[in-house]
């Protein structure tokens, strides 16, 4: 006998069905009612289920390498609950599934303590306090609604308490306590503290005759299946850790590793900083000061109404309560939802204390309505007590509102953030992301049948090799957005992923949601290749159409130049859809009969039909030719090459000039008329003349090539008619027959000798020569481009436009400037380079939710530049021709 | 998988019913204790109304039959109401000179000499005789070495009287745990199968019956025609036929009144015994009269009740298998640990041993040595090795038609046990 008292089984006892099913009616409203919207999911709710989710689909304990940082029981069962339930998605988002699951169990757990309490006390009315204790905290509810292990712990505890809990017990109960209480172990470690409570609580309850055989009985089934977990770890080789006799040298996970690692993580401090036991205590205070200030004095009481009042059997219970509080008190990591055990305790502890009070006080009044009534009394002043707890402002919220948990919609920008990424990323874009989406963006049965394959949770970024190494080979650069909780803020604050912070520190906030304190912040990456890719994507959307690249600063003309730019940035994208659209744009409204291109287009007032100016420009045609011949290679499809054989052949014929024996290129078609050769030095691109001359090998392209250093060399040493020169390129230039460089005379247009919009462009040409070819003449010619780096170095910054003599001309910054000179940085002064990069090119890079652009998406010049020098800072640029 | 692991999958399911069944039997007795004055003696007994026959086949039992007779004959009951039938075979000299000598001896004339010719070569046939010969309305059945507790008969009437059993077994407990390296575990088997297994099979309405000590009212015993004389279980299939007859079989465990024996002497010894009482059970299952039983559940537990020496066998192959597949055969892990759950339940079973020889030694008044713990570990997987050669060699014996009866020998040592 637990007690000297009577005790009528609930089946024969109608007023405690009819007040436990009341408790219970009420406590499935009031833990149901809002659960899906308040609290925000936790990302340990998304582990679990997303672990539980990895047990139905993939049949692996978990989705990433299993280490051991939990036993499976818990996620196991909420796999078998996702049986019941027909899948992830029943209740709406993946986590709903699991909060249904917490509520049903809950209200079982409810059940369950209530049942202890009457068995204990013989009272129905001391067991609906227990009951309703448990379930009104706000402390309790605010966890309880989560999908925890703990919550899971709990149900199995509380189940294996009840099965010893009996006048007669036999040994199938005991049996069957062990079962339970070994799988909540296996369900949450932690419950091992509640073992000398058990055992004293079976001594207590066990008959005489088979009391020692009960208990090794109790010890020998729940250790049994408690070495279930070791055992399948001993299986897998992963018992031991790496470098341990028995582990082996190879790299491994390791159950007694964690373990290890588990038990040396200890709090900072004992006073009050981090994760002190007495910081979670004022925590945990704040948030229900009834339960938790008198649930641990009222757990003393039952232990001392134990001694002094024979209430043998509350021992047992006390020493539970007793042996969970040692546990929070060891001095280890403490976390805040680990009070959660304890809270059914707490409750039980003032339910008996309550009752005891009575029994003792009341032994005057035997009236049992008056009993009844004040027990009602009690209930009564529970409710209004607690409802005045709901009502105050709630530290969870921001702002902060009343009545929080069946009001808030706090998990809004979190679904927000879901539906977010479905709408905007690529399924192959890789996204870290707070676990609580990982189910939703990962599972190819969710209901939006989108799916985001390599969508991974930020603590297995760094920890994981398969994400470290084999999906990011340990370059954050790879990844493409990262959407933070402020949970994962605080964890990637203290370092759980410093692979992830990388990613963070390089990016920006592209969009976040918020809702009642809780937000989902984008991070969008800014490495070199995000920032190509997403300025190219936006490029195509604003500046091309139809294949037809647009200038709309200047009534939306189109140039050959504009079309060249954007075949190259086709070719190197690996976009040969928006190759083709824009190729067979310039073929059908922009190639002569000659093969080379008009340089112009500009449409009349309807859009709709333009007029040419039909002279080609060199350097859009070389350019063109050398995409096609990339493009050939790329896509491996020699129709492009035949394409540029012609072309080459045509600027061969129309835009190279013989002087001397030397063959020089042309700015196109209409300067074979001077006697000399007039240059535009930026249209000089010895890389492509070297990959022509293979292509066409009957003309002499090696000469263009060293012409071109030659011209450059002279044009930019020339003073050009000016007092002197500081050796930059000049706009225009002329090589008169006996070889020198002078200023083009003969029409304004061509004697400008600034080193402005069209020269610029020289040092990128240049540069691109050298990093493709490492041709000494081009390392030389950067170098003694002395005039751009001190002028960097000394003032921090590069106009747009420069004299021949050196006097800046505009004094504005371009990106267009710093990404066409960065090569030449790169070359001589690497470390300036990355200076540029940073604070020019990056910096000056903007996105808003339709565009990414440098300055101005408008100014199609510097859409391309900047890209062209981000590229070619970021190594990017391959010639194509020779690699693919 | 490969064909070895689904083996291995396969034996291990059958091993680990099989020790989960035989756990549950093992503890059943503690099960309940609040009903544990129905499995114990009774403390105040009826009035004797039930006469008693006591058959005691003895061959070649010269040296111990002189003591078992000296107990029976001054049993605690009134001497008019049993009898003692010593069943000799004629040309097992010895023992007849032994029984005769010892006869003028006692107090009470209450035995007598049945002598049964040479052809009756075994026990069954020679109880048979017994039964012809019994004039009183219930027979008991004790062996030559036993030493039946002097209040005996006066439990069986109360207990007969009280519950109306048909059938009543008592406790049988080897006691000399000491004799042999595999005395302790022979010992404890016994005491787990009288105290608490056979109590479990009367829940089911099926009882294996014990070979003494077991009481049988005469009109009932006579209707199923007495033993079978050709099954080397005789006293199992006893049991069964009753149980189909719908007999109350009742079973009573008391420390204090359980008929002692000894353990056998030697390895072959035991081997042998093993070996016939495994081949008799599957006897009585190939002869499918369990078919006849009342219920489907009744049935099949009847069937697996005597295919367990089938089973039993079955640990000879587990072992080896289980190192196999964990060295050489990449089985699934889950499906590793499942075939392994049989060596836990095994390993459990190891400290219920303990525990039920702290229990045995307690309950017979014997002082228990720390260094117990120990000798049961030794033996008991040795002893495992034991039961499978003589379940394996049981079946070999069946399938080869053999059909001897391989007599164990009693050296009277359960009495310096239990004298020391």
């Amino acid at each position: 006998m637990l007690r000297n008292i009577p005790f009528t089984p609930i089946r024969k006892d109608w007023v405690a069905v009819f007040l436990f099913a009341a408790v219970l009616i009420f406590v499935a409203i009031f833990h149901g009612h809002n659960m899906f919207h308040f609290p925000y999911y936790e990302n340990d709710e998304g582990v679990y289920m997303s672990q539980a989710w990895s047990l139905v689909t993939q049949g692996k304990l978990a989705p990433y390498t299993y280490w051991y940082d939990h036993a499976p029981g818990g996620w196991i069962f909420i796999a078998l609950w996702t049986f019941v339930t027909g899948g992830f998605y029943t209740f709406g988002f993946s986590l709903n599934t699991g909060r249904v699951f917490m509520l049903v169990l809950h209200v079982v757990s409810t059940l369950l303590l209530m049942l202890i309490t009457r068995r204990m006390t013989r009272s129905n009315w001391a067991a609906a306090i227990a009951g309703i204790l448990f379930s009104i905290s706000p402390l309790g509810l605010y966890y309880q609604r989560r999908i925890l292990l703990d919550n899971i712990m709990v149900f199995w505890g509380l189940l294996s308490y009840l099965l010893i809990l009996r006048d007669k017990l036999k040994m199938n109960h005991v049996f069957l306590s062990a079962l339970c209480f070994g799988i909540a172990v296996l369900t949450k470690e932690n419950a091992v503290f509640f073992i000398p409570g058990f055992l004293l609580t079976l001594y207590l309850s066990s008959h005489s005759y088979h009391r020692y055989l009960a208990l090794l009985k109790w010890l020998m089934i729940s250790g049994s299946v408690i070495s279930l977990y070791f055992l399948y770890a001993l299986l897998k080789g992963e018992l031991f850790p790496t470098g341990h006799l028995l582990g082996g040298t190879e790299e491994h996970v390791s159950l007694l590793g964690t373990l290890q690692y588990q038990s040396s993580r200890v709090n900072s401090s004992l006073v009050c900083e981090t994760k002190a036991i007495w910081c979670h205590y004022q925590q945990w205070k704040k948030q229900d000061p009834f339960l938790m200030f008198v649930g641990p004095l009222a757990n003393l009481a039952v232990l001392l109404i134990a001694f002094i009042r024979s209430r043998r059997i509350y021992a047992g219970l006390g020493l539970l309560g007793l042996g969970f509080i040692l546990f929070l008190m060891r001095g280890g990591v403490v976390i805040d939802f680990y009070i959660v055990p304890y809270i059914p305790l707490a409750a039980a502890f003032c339910a008996i204390c309550i009752h005891e009070g009575f029994q003792t006080f009341l032994k005057a009044f035997k009236d049992q309505s008056l009993r009844t009534g004040l027990y009602v009394l009690v209930i009564g002043s529970i409710f209004i007590g607690y409802a005045f707890l709901y009502e105050r402002e709630y530290i969870f919220a921001n702002p902060k509102s009343t009545y929080l948990f069946f009001q808030s919609q706090q998990t809004k920008a979190q679904l927000e953030a879901v539906q977010w990424i479905r709408d905007h990323m690529q399924p192959d874009d890789i996204i870290i992301i707070d676990n609580y989406a990982y189910i939703d963006l990962q599972d190819t049965d969710n209901p939006s049948t989108l799916v985001f394959p390599d969508a991974e949770w930020y603590w297995k970024v760094d920890q994981d090799p398969d994400v470290r190494e084999d999906l990011l080979a340990e370059d954050p650069s790879r990844v493409d957005l990262v959407a933070q909780t402020p949970q994962m803020q605080g964890d990637l604050f203290s370092g759980s992923s410093p692979l992830t912070s990388t990613v963070i520190n390089n990016s920006r906030i592209w969009k976040s949601f918020k809702s009642d304190g809780w937000s989902v912040e984008f991070w969008r990456p800014y490495y070199p290749h995000h920032i190509l890719e997403r300025s190219w994507n936006s490029y195509k959307d604003y500046s091309i159409a139809n294949g037809k690249v647009i200038d709309l600063q200047q009534n939306q003309i189109t140039t050959s130049e504009g079309q060249s730019y954007a075949l190259l940035r086709a070719v190197w994208m690996n976009d040969q859809e928006t190759f083709d659209e824009v190729l067979t744009w310039a073929n059908q409204r922009l190639r002569n009969e000659d093969m080379l291109y008009s340089w112009r287009y500009r449409p009349d007032e309807s859009g709709q039909i333009g007029t040419i100016d039909i002279d080609s420009a060199t350097d859009a045609d070389q350019d063109i030719a050398l995409a096609l011949l990339f493009a050939s290679r790329r896509w491996n499809d020699d129709s492009y090459r035949i394409q540029a054989e012609k072309v080459i052949d045509a600027i061969w014929e129309h835009e190279v000039k013989e002087m001397n024996g030397k063959y020089y290129l042309l700015p196109g078609p209409w300067a074979q008329q001077y006697p000399g050769v007039v240059i535009n030095p930026s249209y000089l691109a010895p890389y492509s003349y070297r990959i022509f001359q293979e292509v066409d090998p009957n003309h002499n392209w090696k000469s263009v090539v060293d012409t071109s250093y030659e011209v450059l060399e002279k044009c930019s040493a020339s003073s050009l008619g000016h007092d002197t020169s500081v050796f930059l390129p000049p706009e225009w230039c002329e090589i008169t027959p006996s070889g020198t460089a002078r200023q083009v005379s003969v029409e304004e247009g061509l004697s400008s000798t600034d080193y402005s919009y069209n020269a610029i462009r020289v040092p990128w040409r240049v540069a691109l020569d050298y990093q493709w070819n490492e041709d000494p003449r081009a390392l030389v010619y950067l170098e003694k481009l002395s005039f751009l780096i001190n002028e960097w170095q000394e003032n921090g910054r590069i106009s747009v436009a420069y004299r021949h003599t050196g006097e800046v001309w505009e004094s504005y910054e371009s990106a267009a400037a710093y990404g066409a000179t960065i090569g030449l940085f790169m070359a001589v002064q690497p470390d300036e380079a990355e200076r540029i990069y940073e604070t020019q090119l990056k910096q000056k890079f903007y996105e808003d939710e339709q565009h990414s652009f440098w300055e101005d998406p408008q100014n199609y010049y510097t859409q391309n530049w900047a890209w062209f020098g981000t590229a070619m800072y970021s190594g990017n640029l391959t010639n194509l021709w020779e690699e693919m | 998988m490969t064909l070895v692991s689904i083996l291995i999958i396969a034996i291990s399911f059958i091993l680990l019913f099989h020790s989960l069944f035989t756990l549950l039997t093992m503890t059943y007795s503690w099960n309940d204790p609040h009903t544990l004055h129905l499995r114990k003696s009774p403390t105040q007994f009826q009035t004797p109304v039930h006469s008693f026959s006591l058959l005691v086949p003895a061959r070649n039992e010269a040296e111990v039959i002189a003591d078992t007779l000296h107990a029976m004959n001054s049993l605690n009951y009134p001497a008019e109401l049993y009898e003692v039938i010593v069943l000799c075979r004629e040309d097992d000299a010895k023992t007849i000179t032994a029984v005769r000598d010892v006869i003028p001896t006692l107090q009470n004339q209450l035995v007598r000499l049945q002598i049964v010719s040479k052809s009756i070569d075994n026990k069954p046939k020679a109880l048979n005789i017994g039964l012809k010969n019994a004039r009183n309305d219930v027979v008991a059945v004790f062996d030559a070495e036993d030493e039946p507790h002097p209040d005996i008969l006066q439990i069986v009437n109360t207990l007969m009287i009280d519950h109306q059993y048909d059938v009543l077994q008592s406790g049988v407990q080897l006691i000399n745990y000491t004799s042999k390296w595999f005395s302790a575990l022979n010992v404890l088997e016994y005491y787990f199968w009288f105290k608490s297994a056979l109590h479990f099979y009367a829940q089911f309405g099926v009882v294996p019956l014990g070979g003494n000590t077991v009481f049988i009212r005469q009109s009932l015993l006579k209707s199923v025609n007495g033993w079978s004389e050709n099954i080397l279980t005789e006293d199992a299939d006893l049991g069964i036929r009753l149980s189909l007859q719908g007999a109350n079989i009742g079973i009573v465990y008391d420390e204090a009144h359980t008929t002692h024996e000894e353990t056998p002497t030697t390895i072959a010894e035991f081997i042998k015994q093993r070996t016939r009482w495994n081949q008799g059970f599957l006897q009585i299952f190939f002869r499918f009269e369990w078919r006849q039983l009342l219920g489907v559940r009744r049935q099949l537990f009847t069937a697996y009740l005597l295919i367990m020496p089938l089973i039993q066998a079955l640990w000879i192959f587990y072992l080896p298998l289980t190192i196999i597949a964990m060295l050489f055969l990449e089985l699934p892990v889950v499906w590793a640990m499942f075939s392994l759950l049989p060596a836990y339940v095994l390993l459990i079973q190891l400290v219920l041993y303990n525990y039920g020889l702290y229990t045995f030694t307690r309950g017979y008044g014997y002082s228990y040595s720390l260094l117990l713990p120990f000798h049961i570990l030794l033996t008991y997987f040795p002893y495992q090795i034991l039961l499978s050669i003589a379940a394996f060699r049981g079946v070999i014996h069946l399938t080869q038609g053999q059909n001897t009866w391989e007599k164990t020998t009693h050296l009277n040592s359960h009495r310096e046990s239990h004298a020391s």
